[in-house]
């Protein structure tokens, strides 16, 4: 076996050039694999954290019924026993009560229907906060009390500035009618447009006035611990069983995947894109090798010959060309994983992709990507690569041990 | 594969009796025996015969040649004699084993347990270097490290190439090579060396130097020599010439 | 409220006017002559919508001014006391609210037409859609006595082809003496009946018989129904000042002039 590597190495090394080429046919493809997939848990992540932190949390709760109630407002009439239960549970990092009203936004001539975010402003509603949207004027600040913060394109359309009063109106058969004339004190960009076309944010007390109900929710928003990206899902659902047993019948727990079902969608769109892109990837990475060694063949045929005529057995030259393939393979997988790996550390700290704002913040990312990649898929990638090539290696081994040693002896390459 | 392991290495176990007299000159054992031994070669439908009903007996420790014009057939008698080729009729032996019988591997096997072989040229493997070149038919007979490496160092010395153990194939000249390539072939014990053309890339110098020493192993050793060549220097060397023409021993 | 139900039926009723007198009377005529039940040149009066929920119920009482043949309406809520003073007003296609706490008539947007009203199992859209009688064709499906012997006859009203309609078929059920409208089926696209409205206490004031009591019932929610009841005081084809139905009213019931 020593001798076998020995020779395997050294005729690696007589035709350098070949030997990285193949290298890099195998390197290559792990590592633009490695970094692919490491791009593409960014994006995953990207997307479920401006849904999950944003949006849906990770977990919600609602009335048990608000899906079918189509009158009235699904209101939790009073949250504190649903945040009392939340608040003992250790899986959960943080919460935030929301209270989500459609009403009418008036201003001069004209109105619109909106949907209003009652938010708790500062720390606590950190997860609900529509902060990291405001484009102009301030966020909502603790101790707030008739202001709002409203989507750019709403102001456009009620032709309303920061700095005047909108109309609230929110009618529902169960509380009534309600009116607020808040001060617009800030403008949202959201990065959907119909979102910035509909969203009213304001102190959670303010909404409450709207319902007439100092203790009414529409949703406890939930974060759980040590959640990084969509791969959690399992610990995800767990946790969602858990705390629906804990609260019970009356209430609704739901996971940001049941809530945001685009986003899910999208990930469904993804990954098959990655996976047809990393076939390819593997294919030619895959040719290429076959086409090296294939050509190493060629080129030793008379000295193969020489060594088939001095007795070696079939199986014994194949076993050099598959050292040599193994070695390659070997070589390139490592190389690649330790490159790809390195150069996804470095991604894992966080990066912009220049001049992509518009088109990521279109699509609801945030054009700041932090690439990952498991364990499970950094081997993939470099051990799928080593089979492939090795299968590569199997025809010209197979073309090397079929040679007849005369005619192998007389060829003129 | 029981009718190759049979052989052994019997002859060559005697070698410290030597004492410098041949002691294996003239024994009756057969090392190789044809009997209407035909080849035929077919390139686009026309058969071009090589090889005529040739009978012919080599015993243990001849020193013989085959002779004869460019085309008579030299190398294919040797190759099928190597079991690199199959006859297209007749029977080769090897020490009473019929070729004929013999799977691919098992020909494999007896060529490398029995029959050494030198080439024209290309001979060696080029990345390996002159001492492992000669190590090589020993590794793959599974020889253990030491012993293999002893036998070689011993043998290169006796070829007079010692020196030049580490180097690499194509920093030796062409003589130096075929000594490397007769190393092997000889290292490996076998009942048999074939060598075809041993000398033609050689200048006479050095013709006649491997000559002098092939002549000393078969001496010392005993070894077996059946050379294919038109080289008179060579012939002249030999003590039995066989002559073919047409692929007929005459 | 029933004026809501009036007003929705008299939009089936716009239908061209195709009677012939002697001839049997065809869908269309009966459609016509029910219509003419409902058609005033002005109307006033005052209402109760009780609307109930599985859980719950809320009454509401309302004092409702029309004129135009309902081009123009005005609605003010008297009870209950969160939403007394509160109104609407509805100008052709227009519609605004008023509320005391906002201080001044807010414009609606087309899209609260379609919402419920006031929560109840109705929705302004229908009210404006004045072509809502050509986008449907009129059969008569059959007659029967009913328990006491009256003739009822059955309409059934399916959108044209191309006519952009929510529902999918609307069946009526009226009294052949009278062409009072006793009932009527609403059907969505896939032909499920989804709610069902019954008219009952009619009152005959001048040539016309008008039912003072409606029942809407939301066949796709179970314990969704709402009752409306229009107080017997009613006056049809008066005088209303212009001013009654302006923004000015709206806010301000002093602007009204005198009814
Ligand atoms: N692979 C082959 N296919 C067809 N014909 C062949 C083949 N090899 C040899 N021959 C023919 O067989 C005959 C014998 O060839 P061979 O090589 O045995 O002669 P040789 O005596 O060794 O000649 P030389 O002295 O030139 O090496 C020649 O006519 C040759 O053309
Ligand atoms: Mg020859």
């Amino acid at each position: 076996m020593r001798f076998s590597l020995r020779l395997a190495w050294r005729n690696l090394s007589r035709n350098r050039r070949r030997s990285v080429l193949t290298l890099l046919a195998v390197l290559l493809p792990v590592l633009i694999l490695d970094l692919m997939w490491g791009f593409s848990n960014a994006v995953q992540r990207n997307l479920f954290e401006s849904t999950t932190q944003l949006e849906t949390g990770h977990l919600q709760v609602h009335r048990a019924d608000y899906r079918q109630l189509q009158t009235g407002l699904p209101l939790i009439q009073n949250v504190t026993p649903v945040l009392q239960i939340i608040a003992q549970d250790p899986a959960i990092e943080r919460f935030a009560v929301r209270l989500d009203l459609p009403a009418l936004a008036a201003h001069g001539d004209r109105s619109r229907g909106v949907l209003l975010r009652g938010v708790r402003p500062g720390k606590a509603g950190q997860l609900s906060a529509l902060d990291k949207w405001v484009r102009t004027g301030r966020p909502l600040k603790a101790g707030d009390r008739k202001v709002a913060l409203a989507g750019s394109n709403l102001l456009k359309a009620l032709h309303l500035k920061v700095g005047q009063s909108v109309i609230l109106l929110s009618a529902s058969l169960r509380t009534g009618t309600g009116v607020l004339i808040p001060k617009v004190v800030g403008s949202l960009a959201p990065p959907s447009p119909q979102l910035s076309r509909s969203i009213i944010e304001l102190p959670l007390a303010d909404a409450r006035s709207l319902v007439h109900n100092p203790q009414a929710a529409s949703s406890v928003v939930v974060l759980l611990k040590d959640i990084s990206g969509p791969w959690d899902q399992s610990r995800i659902e767990r946790e969602a069983r858990s705390l629906q047993a804990k609260l019970g019948p009356d209430y609704l727990v739901e996971t940001w995947a049941e809530l945001a079902p685009a986003t899910v969608g999208l990930f469904k769109i993804i990954q098959p894109l990655y996976l047809a892109f990393s076939l390819i990837f593997f294919l030619l990475g895959g040719l290429v090798v076959l086409n090296t060694l294939y050509l190493s063949v060629l080129e030793r045929t008379r000295e193969l010959g020489v060594v088939l005529a001095l007795g070696s057995s079939r199986r014994r030259v194949l076993g050099w060309i598959e050292v040599e393939a193994v070695l390659l393979a070997g070589l390139g997988a490592l190389l690649g994983s330790a490159l790809g790996l390195a150069l996804v550390g470095w991604g894992s700290l966080g990066f912009r992709l220049p001049g992509f704002y518009a088109e990521f913040v279109s699509i609801g990312l945030n054009n700041i990507f932090y690439l990952s990649i498991s364990p499970a898929e950094a081997a993939l990638s470099a051990g799928l690569m080593f089979v492939l090539a090795l299968t590569a290696a199997a025809y010209p081994g197979w073309r090397a041990a079929r040679l007849e040693p005369v005619e192998a002896m007389h060829f003129a390459g | 594969m029981k009718t190759v392991g049979a052989y052994g290495h019997a002859p060559l176990q005697r070698k410290n009796n030597v004492n410098g007299e041949n002691r294996y000159k003239m024994t009756n054992e057969l090392v190789v025996r044809t009997e209407r031994l035909s080849k035929s070669y077919v390139a686009d439908g026309i058969e071009t015969p090589a090889v005529r009903g040739v009978n012919l007996k080599i015993r243990a420790g001849e020193f013989a040649a085959l002779a004869g014009p460019s085309g008579s057939g030299k190398s294919t008698l040797l190759h099928l004699i190597g079991g690199l080729l199959r006859p297209t009729s007749g029977q080769v032996w090897i020490e009473q084993q019929a070729l004929g019988g013999l799977t691919p591997d098992q020909l494999a096997r007896l060529r490398l347990r029995r029959i050494g072989f030198v080439f024209q040229a290309y001979n060696l493997i080029p990345v390996l270097t002159a001492l492992e070149n000669t190590e090589f038919v020993m590794e793959l007979q599974g020889v253990p490290e030491g012993q293999r490496r002893d036998r070689a160092l011993e043998l290169l010395s006796i070829l007079e190439i010692a020196e030049y153990a580490d180097r690499f194939p194509n920093k030796l000249s062409g003589g130096e090579q075929q000594r490397v390539a007769v190393a092997r072939a000889v290292a490996a014990r076998p009942a048999l060396v074939l060598a075809d053309e041993p000398t033609a890339n050689l200048d006479s110098e050095s013709g006649q130097k491997l000559m002098d020493l092939l002549r000393r192993l078969n001496h010392e050793r005993g070894v077996t020599f059946l050379f294919a060549s038109h080289d008179p220097r060579l012939l002249n060397q030999v003590e039995r010439v066989i002559e073919l023409h047409d692929g007929v021993i005459g | 409220m029933s004026r809501f139900y009036a007003l929705t039926l008299l939009l089936l009723l716009m239908l061209p006017w195709a009677a012939s007198a002697g001839e049997p009377r065809s869908g269309a005529d009966l459609l016509a002559c029910a219509r003419h039940n409902w058609v005033t040149s002005s109307y006033h009066g005052s209402e109760d919508l009780k609307v109930f929920r599985a859980d719950f119920s809320k009454e509401f009482r309302m004092e409702v001014w029309s004129a135009q043949e309902n081009k123009q309406v005005m609605i003010r809520l008297l009870a209950p006391a969160a939403e007394a003073g509160s109104g609407y007003l509805l100008k052709g296609d227009q519609l605004w609210y008023y509320s005391p706490a906002a201080g001044q008539a807010v414009p609606l947007p087309s899209a609260s037409l379609s919402q419920a009203f006031l929560g109840s199992d109705l929705n302004l859209e229908d009210l404006y859609r004045g072509t809502l009688s050509e986008q449907y064709t009129v059969k008569l499906a059959g007659s029967r006595k009913d328990k006491s012997g009256r003739l009822i006859d059955h309409l059934v009203l399916t959108p044209k082809p191309e006519a952009p309609v929510v529902y999918g078929r609307l069946e009526l059920d009226l009294l052949d003496s009278n062409c009072a409208v006793l009932l009527m089926d609403t059907y969505d696209q896939r032909n499920s009946l989804i709610r069902e409205t019954s008219f009952s206490d009619f009152v005959v004031r001048g040539g016309r018989v008008i039912p003072t009591k409606t029942i809407s019932n939301d066949l796709l929610h179970q314990g969704n129904y709402s009752e409306s009841t229009v107080d017997p005081s009613f006056e049809l084809d008066i005088a209303i000042p212009p001013e009654r139905f302006s923004l000015a009213c709206l806010a301000d019931d002093s602007q009204c002039g005198s009814p």
